[in-house]
């Protein structure tokens, strides 16, 4: 194969595999042969004329009359002359196939059949990209260049379609250039160098067999190897860092894990919040579009009105009271003096707070059945100052609405009751409802469970057995859906088109669902055991930046309010995980009511049920995730009475036994979708293998360190003064390398080695221990006794290595000489002096001798493994000159290559 | 036995090692301490009556020792007046034993170098008359002056150490060792040593300009009368026999056996190298080794012996390749390319891969 053949190859290859992101605009058809086929013909001739012709134009322009044959031949042979000639009116057939795609292109959605006049676009456009690439990559060698025209391709579909820029397409049409650029630096080193490696010499290989002359051609092995390093590392970098940045981020930060997605809603702009349930498409839109803004000392639940119709077989199953008692909004804006229906409190009004919200969007709140704007509003409202007339109100649910629209920019003002901290005492005083409440409220509406599935009603009753408190019993219903115990998790994605009783079934049964779900049900449920219930519609709290809180279209949200006798409307949260913004997107807020007056220990506070407002304590709390609840990780419930304890005290209980683990890396490694998850529990598998190294290097410090402290203690100072060693010098009947003194000896020298190594200091495999240890010395400028000590070790591995005893012949008046190992721990302090900070730190982390042993493994099994699979063949074809003497190499690697298979055999202990 | 031709799978070629008689009781046991010091101590003597007369040069003396206690023949190769002929004949000076000097020329014939039968009138028969090679000590002098015939007639007296005249065998005396020197420059009607005979020669050494201080010295002391007349003798035969005796049994591990033969084998498969280094030159270069190591006061052969001794001893056994010579790599520098990337064994762990 000549290096231009595999350019064209490669830069077809590129151009198919760029191609392939086409697929996420069209679903796939016949339309993707013609275009194969296409980028397969202009390859072909390009390389077909490259042969025939000199002139780099005229290949071009050969090519492209071949191409626009093949095209012509494919879409408009039936014009053609005998099926085969060009004729004016293939033109024109052509143009009018241009004109027709260029009209579909604009009626076809992303992801729709591509009409014939698509397809032929395609395929035109895809063709003339072909002879381009080819012409630029192959006939005019310069194939970056030919990148461009594979961006232009790789950047229709990426801006077109709604998911931004799909990872998978990304890394195939980065990976086909990179194949192309890789066939061109390999024709371009290959023109250019000395040949290291020689034809037409026939050697003898140590069998006596001539070994095969290899052929000659530049050795580009090393350098490749090294750019496919870096193509590898920069591809799934640039694939990965795009998926974990904002996830990171959502962890850390709480910016929601979907975060920066968003530009593909195309119904901002003139949309409307679906006042009749189609929640689902609002949050799938999973839209960072801001709605409102406000400020307020607590988080509100801003709402737009209420839902109390049920029809449990409509595919709507809530929809508003259409015969609402709809009030003009008096002048000075008073909504409701009290909060509606309490009276326990022996007239004393909850506390309120004052609300400041700019509308700042586009999309209209109108009620497409009344043609009413409602506008959001925490309920209960005793007050709201509004730039604009012609509002009114619902005395029954106090939503108001009006006949001008909420507008992009208008700022309005309420004063609202917080009614979720609501004294115990008053709420453990409810009781039935009374004739009066019936009509007062209208309730009859509310209560309405008509056509509930009989499972749901049955388990409604089986959750409030026991309870007489009808506070007792909603709290119940919510905590049910809320225990951990129960399974339930937030998804988008369920069917379409359920009716009211079918949703119900659905959640009980997958025990999944978003917020309308687990709205709907509750409600249902709670007017199963005599609750009056309606579906609330609007958003949750928002974030809070500064001063403000935010609400986006992600926010959009549904909760079910329930009446109780004496308290009134109050505010229930069912869905799992709504205060989890890593699970739903939601920054929810569950409220607990408590009937209990015990009280509570620790803070006798005005506020003993646990509220979940703004105060620090029940929110952390809150922000325990679903998954780690589910584990049992959170050990606080949210029933409990009193839970006013400590920040810090509770932020450590309900960790729990997994208090170890930092919370931030609990919400890294559990927040998020599944495949967010699976992507950190990659990283996480790659950080401990990456650890691997340094533990590997630790072990054997350790090993060695044991094996070579016993040398003195048996051998003793002895050794060295008065004997004989003319006398003692009796070879080891053992074998050298079985010797235990030579192995302790070496063990001391490869740790002086390694640790050398792994500081930095080259050790090529090619220098005597004497020269290394010269070496080294002089590198870094070791003491005087650091020098003492690498002469004591480096004589004494010389000696273990090859001498025949191990005795030092001369010099019996010496010091008594030091530990092995203390010399060991001498030297290395000495070579970590001169270098970097930065070379420690790898010395320790990552340590090159570790690795390097590492790759020895894996050569070692490598080629374990070829000379099996060798071996299986040998039936085949003859002993290759592989083992020998290692003749197809160069001279440098076949003598080391020869030398290692023998060092295998060896039994080598110790190490 | 612990040393012999046999260590390295090769008992062919060489018969150096045979004219020796066989190891006594103590060789079994290896070299002793008396044995080393007193190799110190009588190349240290020999060196340094060489360096009286060679100034300077001390790598050049110690190498020149080192053959000769490994029992080898020197080949002197360098411009002229450097000194080489000096070298030699100090070289022979230091040692109390026979000496002859052949200068070869151009009409030297075979005869003149191994001796020659005279018929005796009055005997009336053939008379063996002893050639200039009947000696301790060989130093031929511009040796490629010579016809190949009479340069090949030194052939069979340096490596088997005996000479065939008429049928008849003589024996060489121990120790026997031939010098000789060669002038690469003037290439003019002279006859390159073939490979055969280059071969022969354990190493061949370069003396190489002196250093200016070392010039400057040599003029003080050449400058009054030449210091090879004031050379005594610091040595004699049977002393130098002894020591190499000795310097055999200087032990050779089985890892530094294998680099050798992994270094010659990495010569063999060179693509620089058109022919690659013997199975006598690795011999030779174990021998010398040994000797290195014998003279270093060490029982044993360091990795660092052979690389030390590579050069000289593999260099002049090559012939490059077309392309090493265009390129203008001598075999020198391949082979100390060779040494850079052989991998030196050690024991029990092999080479290891710090870095590629």
């Amino acid at each position: 194969m000549t290096g231009r053949l595999r350019i064209g190859i490669a830069a077809a290859v590129a151009l198919l595999l760029t191609s392939s992101g086409l697929l996420r605009l069209l679903a796939p058809g016949t339309w993707v042969w013609p275009i194969v086929l296409a980028v397969i013909v202009a390859a072909a001739s390009g390389e077909l004329f490259r042969r025939l012709i000199r002139p780099r134009p005229l290949v071009v322009l050969a090519q492209a009359v071949v191409v626009f044959w093949y095209d012509m031949v494919l879409l408009a042979h039936d014009e053609a002359f005998a099926g085969v000639l060009p004729t004016w009116s293939v033109f024109s057939r052509l143009g009018n196939l241009y004109s027709t795609g260029a009209h579909d292109i604009r009626d076809t959605f992303v992801g729709g059949q591509a009409t014939s006049g698509i397809a032929a676009i395609l395929v035109l456009s895809l063709s003339a990209l072909a002879v381009l690439v080819d012409a630029l990559a192959a006939t005019y060698a310069a194939a970056p260049l030919a990148g461009l025209p594979l961006l232009a391709l790789y950047l229709v579909p990426a801006t077109r379609s709604g998911g931004g820029y799909d990872w998978l397409a990304f890394a195939l049409a980065a990976a086909g250039y990179t194949a192309l650029l890789s066939a061109e630096g390999r024709d371009r080193l290959g023109r250019w160098g000395r040949p290291l490696v020689h034809a037409g010499r026939q050697r003898t290989g140590a069998d006596g067999k001539p070994v095969a002359a290899p052929k000659a051609r530049v050795d580009t092995g090393p350098i490749a190897a090294t750019g496919h390093q870096i193509t590898m590392y920069a591809l799934v970098l640039a694939v990965l860092a795009p998926i974990l940045l904002p996830t990171v981020s959502g962890g850390l930060f709480g910016i929601g894990p979907d975060s920066g997605n968003g530009n593909g809603n195309g119904n901002k702009d003139n949309g409307s919040f679906s006042q009749v349930l189609n929640l689902k498409a609002t949050l799938a839109s999973h839209s960072e579009a801001p709605v409102l803004n406000y400020t307020s000392t607590k988080p509100e639940y801003l709402r737009l009105q209420t839902l109390d119709e049920f029809n449990a077989k409509s595919t709507t199953p809530w929809t508003p009271d259409p015969n609402a008692p709809l009030n003009p909004l008096p002048d000075d804006g008073t909504v409701s003096a009290t909060v509606p229906g309490l009276t326990l409190t022996n007239g004393v009004q909850p506390p309120t707070v004052n609300v400041n919200i700019d509308y700042e969007s586009h999309m209209t709140t109108k009620v497409t059945a009344t043609g009413l704007s409602s506008l959001p509003l925490p309920y209960p409202a005793k007050h709201v100052g509004i730039p604009t007339t012609g509002f009114s109100y619902d005395t029954n649910s106090l939503a108001v609405m009006g006949v001008s629209t909420i507008y992009d920019g208008m700022s309005y003002s309420a004063t609202v009751y917080d009614t979720t901290s609501l004294p115990p005492g008053a709420l453990a005083n409810v009781t039935g409802l009374t004739p009066q409440d019936m009509t007062q409220f209208k309730l009859g509406q509310d209560l309405d469970a008509t056509g509930t599935p009989s499972e749901v009603v049955q388990l409604a009753q089986r959750i409030v057995a026991g309870k007489t408190n009808p506070v007792d019993k909603a709290q119940a219903i919510q905590n049910y859906f809320l225990d951990p115990a129960s399974g339930y998790s937030y998804t988008l994605n369920v069917p379409d088109n359920m009716t009211g009783a079918s949703a119900m079934t659905y959640l009980l049964h997958e025990k999944k669902g978003f917020c309308q779900l687990y709205a709907d049900t509750m409600a249902a449920m709670a007017r199963a055991v005599g609750i009056p219930a309606r579906v609330a519609l609007g958003f949750t709290p928002g974030v809070q930046t500064g001063g403000q809180w935010q609400v986006k279209e992600q926010d959009y949200h549904s909760w079910p309010e329930l009446y109780f006798h004496g308290i009134g409307w109050l505010r229930f949260e069912p869905t799992v995980g709504i205060d989890n913004t890593l699970i739903s997107g939601g920054h929810g807020r569950i409220p607990n009511y408590s009937t209990s007056t015990a009280g509570s220990t620790t803070a006798p506070s005005q506020n003993p049920t646990s509220t979940t407002g703004p105060s620090s304590t029940a929110s952390s709390a809150n922000k325990c995730p679903v998954q780690i609840r589910k584990a049992g990780g959170c050990t606080d419930n949210n029933t409990d009475t009193g839970t006013a304890a400590p920040a810090a005290k509770s932020k450590f209980s309900w960790l729990g036994w997994l208090g170890a683990i930092p919370r931030f890396l609990q919400y890294w490694l559990f927040g998020g979708s599944g495949y967010a998850i699976a992507v950190r529990f990659v990283l996480l598998a790659l950080l401990l293998i990456a650890c691997v190294p340094m533990v590997l290097r630790i072990a054997r410090r350790r090993a060695r360190g044991k094996l070579a402290s016993g040398r003195r203690a048996k051998g003793g100072p002895e050794g060295e003064d008065g004997l004989d060693w003319e006398s003692a010098d009796v070879p080891s009947p053992r074998r050298p390398e079985e010797d235990p003194e030579r192995q302790r000896i070496l063990a001391a020298w490869d740790e002086v080695r390694d640790s050398a190594t792994d500081l930095g200091y080259s050790w090529p495999v090619s220098e005597t221990p004497r020269r290394s240890a010269e070496r080294i010395i002089r590198q870094a400028h070791l003491s005087r006794p650091a020098q003492d000590a690498m002469g004591r070790v480096t004589g004494l591995a010389e000696r273990a290595n090859y001498a025949r005893t191990l005795r030092r012949p001369s010099a019996p008046e010496t010091a008594p000489t030091p530990a092995l190992m203390d010399d060991v721990k001498v030297i290395r302090a000495g070579l970590a002096e001169p270098v970097s900070r930065r070379t420690r730190i790898r010395a320790t982390v990552l340590p090159p001798s570790a690795l390097a042993a590492l790759r020895e493994r894996r050569e070692d099994f490598t080629g374990r493994v070829y000379e099996r699979v060798q071996g299986a063949g040998s039936r085949l074809r003859p002993r290759g000159s592989r083992g020998g003497s290692g003749g197809s190499g160069s001279g440098e690697s076949g003598g080391s290559s020869g030398s290692r298979p023998e060092r295998r055999g060896d039994g080598h202990g110790g190490r | 036995m612990t040393v012999g031709n046999s260590e390295l799978g090769y008992t062919g070629g060489g018969g150096g090692l045979d004219a020796v008689t066989a190891p006594g009781p103590r060789a079994r046991t290896g070299v002793g301490p008396a044995d080393l010091e007193r190799i110190s101590a009588t190349t240290t003597r020999i060196r340094t009556a060489v360096e009286t007369v060679i100034e300077g040069k001390p790598e050049v003396v110690k190498l020149a020792v080192t053959v000769l206690l490994a029992e080898g023949h020197l080949l002197l190769e360098d411009v002229p007046g450097v000194g080489k002929t000096m070298l030699a004949k100090a070289l022979a000076k230091s040692i109390d034993c026979t000496v002859r000097r052949i200068q070869f020329t151009p009409d030297l014939l075979p005869s003149d170098i191994t001796g020659v039968s005279i018929f005796d009138q009055q005997r009336k028969e053939f008379e063996f008359k002893p050639g200039a090679i009947f000696a301790n000590f060989v130093v031929g002098d511009e040796i490629n002056r010579a016809s190949p015939k009479t340069q090949s007639a030194l052939l069979e007296s340096m490596e088997e150490r005996q000479v065939t005249v008429d049928g008849t065998t003589f024996h060489l005396e121990a120790p026997f060792m031939v010098v000789a020197t060669q002038n690469p420059i003037e290439m003019e009607g002279t006859y390159p040593l073939p490979e055969a005979q280059r071969d022969r020669f354990m190493a061949r050494i370069s003396v190489g300009y002196p250093a200016p201080a070392a010039e400057l010295r040599m003029l003080d002391t050449h400058g009054q009368i030449s210091p090879l007349e004031e050379l005594r003798p610091v040595a004699d035969a049977s002393e130098i026999a002894h020591l190499i005796e000795a310097v055999r049994h200087i032990h050779v591990s089985d890892e530094v056996r294998r680099y050798t033969v992994d270094l010659v084998n990495a010569s063999r498969t060179s693509p620089e190298l058109r022919l690659g280094a013997s199975p006598r030159a690795t011999l030779q270069l174990v021998r010398a080794a040994r000797a290195a190591a014998a003279m270093e006061g060490r029982d044993f052969v360091l990795p660092d012996d052979i690389q030390h001794l590579a050069v000289s001893v593999l260099a002049h056994r090559l012939l490059p390749t077309a392309e090493t010579q265009i390129s203008r790599r001598t075999t020198e520098q391949v082979v100390a390319g060779l040494v850079a990337a052989v991998p030196v064994p050690s024991l029990g762990g092999g080479a290891h891969h710090s870095r590629r």
